[in-house]
């Protein structure tokens, strides 16, 4: 559904994106891993039309895109990494914002979206305005709003920030379920657990380049660690944990340049 | 297909200039905010309308000053051309530059002729208003002179497509500079300019009425070769060749008036795209050299013995903001200008005499004396001002999570400002007065005096001030209420103690030194008043952000 095809984009010096290809196809969930500043969030934007990028192209459904023709838009949503929301709105407001910019019948907004609130738990401060929020009720609206006008490509970055355990389980649930739809979920997260057991194939990126590709299994098999987090830990070049862990532990015990021991 | 969704979307259209003002009537930074209303009892477009009603009862004088009804309308509509201009980018700049619009909005099928649409009309709604603020008084002004209704709304017509001239000239000149410059830099030189402009404004206020009685006595505007650039004549000449007949350079300048506003149209609609607010979201990418730590100089150790930690955070703080927060940078350097301003204004008397503010006063003198007093205070508390105020202001929760004392770091505000503003000032004062009455006792004495006296105006309005550092919101009309609030101040305090001094003069060195005992136990009192207050607002406060 989504092809990206050898994107580069580069900030001053900075090579945030580096040659970068992947695809990705219908029904599945699909994870852009990578550490800090690896350059995901960037692909995003690139994908989006928000970032112009140096080189390369992206394809959807086939067809080429480009900053000027946003028609494919109205087939994305987007869950973005900050809490991007006019704080200013009411929840409900907001709902109705999105939706009026992607031309949904007023009728539906206000029957969707009060039925998504109510059973996020949010139905009671649909009227409240978003300043109002905790952080989790923010990112519930994130989520909302991208799944209000039913597109075929879900793009989310960090969907799970701020949210409680309860809500991770109903959301993963809604990911899986509207992937059997046909759906495609691009999907960044740090919860590599969470990745683990939800996503069908994995991408790890570091300094904008491809590490490797696979599906979660194929991965740990490829580094011969038992879990995702450790093997993602030994790709991304991030060795020995326990003994800079420590390290840490020391520093922060140190007063006065004099260790308390 | 490209054509088709580069379409504007009338529908899109509507929904963003409804959110945009919804929006800025429940912000913070606008002046049709009611988040405001809150406190102030109204939003602060009210203070903007009123402010223009009373300008415009001065520039309706424009009409019964000049030769006739065009040379007025050249003149009132240009001034009334700069005075919006200004508005909007001091107060309706969000209008223009918001940086959170390209994150919520770029995602979604938004065009970027759809979204910059909105963004056109909704600064035209606000231009509409603040024109018939301005020109409702003039027009009927007008149309008193001429004798004629249609002279009204000719005035009313002519002033809006001034007014919307000038705005779209502005939003060109924002756009076309972010093309040419990154946003950091504009950021910084949109600032500078933002000063500048503060600085006319207020001169402009203080001067342009003394002015009226000597520029304008039955002027005409085709007597200055000079008018005929002025987009206000351009417009003007189809009133003038409708009512007087047509000449040939009326016809050629008003085409030119068209043309021009067409061209200005067709360059925002080409120039103004999503990628426009793109760079507004983007962040510096160049590295910086780091910094290595200088060795400790003599000043800095002074500065360390001296000072308690919540001095020492601020400093860091303020010179964090400073290096990278425009708008701090901008609103400490304001005080400039100001100051200048006000000494040169309470200095000079009529042109000629340097004044001595301790001299005994005849007439409306004693004003000028107590702009010599604004002029020590409007420095710190500028300084002040702009320290309590931040873009960032919800990092304030460390002041409430770590185990620092409160009131030193409220109180912190106004020793940092005493220590880097109010001290180089007196000292700049000593030399100044040195100079200006050629004795350097006469100026010490005048100067330590004038200091100690603001120093209790610093701390009477800090009393009734109370607020963290960095921890309040930005609001756009902080600025004119500080002033008014200075300026007021400033008269209570320095009013009569200057009037005592002056009449009965300091009675020797141990007079001088009586009345120095006197503001400093002043001080002092104002202090533990102070000390009080703070407590007490500190037994209520919550962190909200």
């Amino acid at each position: 559904m989504i092809q990206v095809e050898n994107i580069s984009r580069s900030f001053g010096d900075l090579k945030a994106v580096n040659d970068l290809s992947f695809r990705v196809n219908t029904g599945e969930i699909f994870a852009l891993l990578g550490p800090n500043g690896a350059g995901k969030t960037t692909t995003i934007k690139i994908i989006l039309s928000m970032l112009k990028p140096d080189s390369g192209r992206i394809r959807f459904d086939g067809k080429e895109i480009s900053s000027e023709d946003n028609g494919y838009k109205s087939r994305i949503g987007y869950v973005p990494e900050s809490c991007a929301l006019y704080e200013n709105l009411t929840g409900f407001e907001f709902l109705q914002f999105i939706g009026n910019l992607h031309h949904i019948p007023e009728d539906e907004i206000k029957s969707k979206g009060d039925s998504l609130l109510e059973a996020l738990d949010l139905g009671e401060v649909s009227n409240q305005l978003i300043r109002e929020y905790s952080k989790g009720m923010k990112q519930k609206i994130l989520i909302v709003s991208a799944f209000l006008h039913d597109p075929d490509v879900i793009i989310l970055d960090e969907p799970f920030a701020g949210l409680d355990a309860n809500a991770v389980s109903v959301f993963k649930e809604i990911f899986r379920e509207q992937a059997n739809q046909g759906k495609a979920l691009v999907f960044c997260s740090h919860i590599l657990e969470v990745v683990e057991r939800l996503v069908d194939r994995i991408l790890i990126i570091k300094e904008g380049q491809k590490l490797v590709t696979g599906t979660p299994e194929e991965i740990i098999s490829k580094t011969g660690h038992t879990s995702l987090d450790r093997a993602f830990n030994e790709l991304t070049g991030a060795q020995d944990i326990d003994s800079k862990a420590r390290d840490i532990v020391d520093i922060i015990g140190n007063r006065n340049g004099k260790n308390n021991e | 297909m490209k054509v088709y969704m580069q379409k504007i979307d009338r529908e899109q259209v509507k929904i963003l200039i409804k959110n945009n003002i919804r929006l800025d009537w429940r912000g913070s930074t606008n002046p049709l905010s009611s988040y405001q209303s809150k406190k102030k009892k109204f939003p602060g477009i009210v203070v903007i309308f009123i402010m223009n009603a009373v300008l415009s009862v001065i520039l309706s004088m424009f009409f019964f000053k000049t030769a006739d009804l065009f040379s007025g309308l050249v003149f009132t509509a240009f001034a009334t051309m700069m005075v919006i201009s200004m508005q909007i980018m001091l107060e309706f700049g969000n209008t223009l530059i918001t940086s959170e619009d390209y994150l919520i909005i770029a995602p979604h099928p938004v065009s970027s002729k759809t979204f910059f649409m909105s963004k056109i009309i909704h600064t035209i709604l606000y231009v509409t208003a603040l024109s018939v603020s301005i020109s409702a008084v003039p027009a009927v002004a007008a149309g008193l002179k001429y004798k004629s209704i249609g002279v009204v709304f000719l005035v009313f017509i002519h002033f809006w497509v001034c007014n919307i001239f000038a705005a779209a000239l502005i939003m060109n000149i924002y756009t076309w500079v972010l093309k040419v410059i990154d946003r950091q830099r504009l950021e910084r030189w949109l600032g500078y300019m933002h000063m500048v402009f503060i600085f006319s404004a207020y001169i402009g206020m203080n001067i342009i009425p003394r002015m009226f009685k000597h520029v304008l006595v039955d002027i005409n505007v085709e007597d200055l070769i000079w008018t005929k650039l002025l987009p206000s004549y351009w417009f003007g000449t189809w009133i003038k060749m409708a009512i007087d007949g047509w000449q040939l350079y009326h016809l050629l300048l008003g085409l030119l008036g068209i043309v021009l506003f067409l061209i200005l149209g067709k360059i925002a609609v080409s120039y103004l795209s999503l990628s426009y607010a793109e760079s507004l979201t983007k962040t510096g990418w160049n590295k910086k050299k780091k910094r290595h730590n200088k060795s400790s100089s003599i000043i800095s150790r002074i500065w360390r013995k001296y000072s308690n930690e919540e001095d020492r955070a601020l400093l860091m703080l303020i010179r964090a903001n400073f290096k990278h927060d425009i708008q701090f940078r901008i609103g400490v350097l304001s005080m400039v200008p100001l100051v200048i301003f006000y000494l040169v204004f309470s200095l000079i008397s009529e042109g000629s005499n340097v004044r001595d503010p301790f001299a005994p006063v005849e007439g409306t003198q004693g004003m000028t004396n107590i702009m010599f007093g604004i002029a020590c205070i409007i420095a710190p508390y500028t300084l002040i001002g702009s320290l309590q105020a931040s873009k960032q202001w919800k990092a304030a929760w460390v002041f409430f999570a770590a185990p620092l004392n409160r009131v030193n770091l409220i109180r912190a505000m106004e020793r940092i400002s005493n220590l880097l503003v109010t001290i180089p000032m007196a000292i700049f004062l000593s030399i100044i007065l040195s100079f200006l009455y050629g004795s350097v006792l006469h100026a010490v004495l005048h100067t330590i005096t004038l200091i100690v006296i603001a120093l209790c105006a610093l701390t009477l309005i800090n009393v009734f001030s109370i607020k963290l550092p960095f921890a309040m919101d930005n609001t756009s009309n902080n600025w004119a209420g500080s002033v008014f609030k200075t300026m007021f101040v400033g008269m209570l305090v320095f009013g009569i103690p200057l009037g005592v001094i002056g009449t009965k003069g300091y009675g020797g060195y141990l007079g001088w030194m009586l009345y120095i005992i006197i503001f400093l136990f002043v001080r002092w009192l104002l202090g533990l008043g102070q000390i009080r207050r703070i407590k007490k607002a500190l037994a209520k406060w919550e962190f909200t952000g």
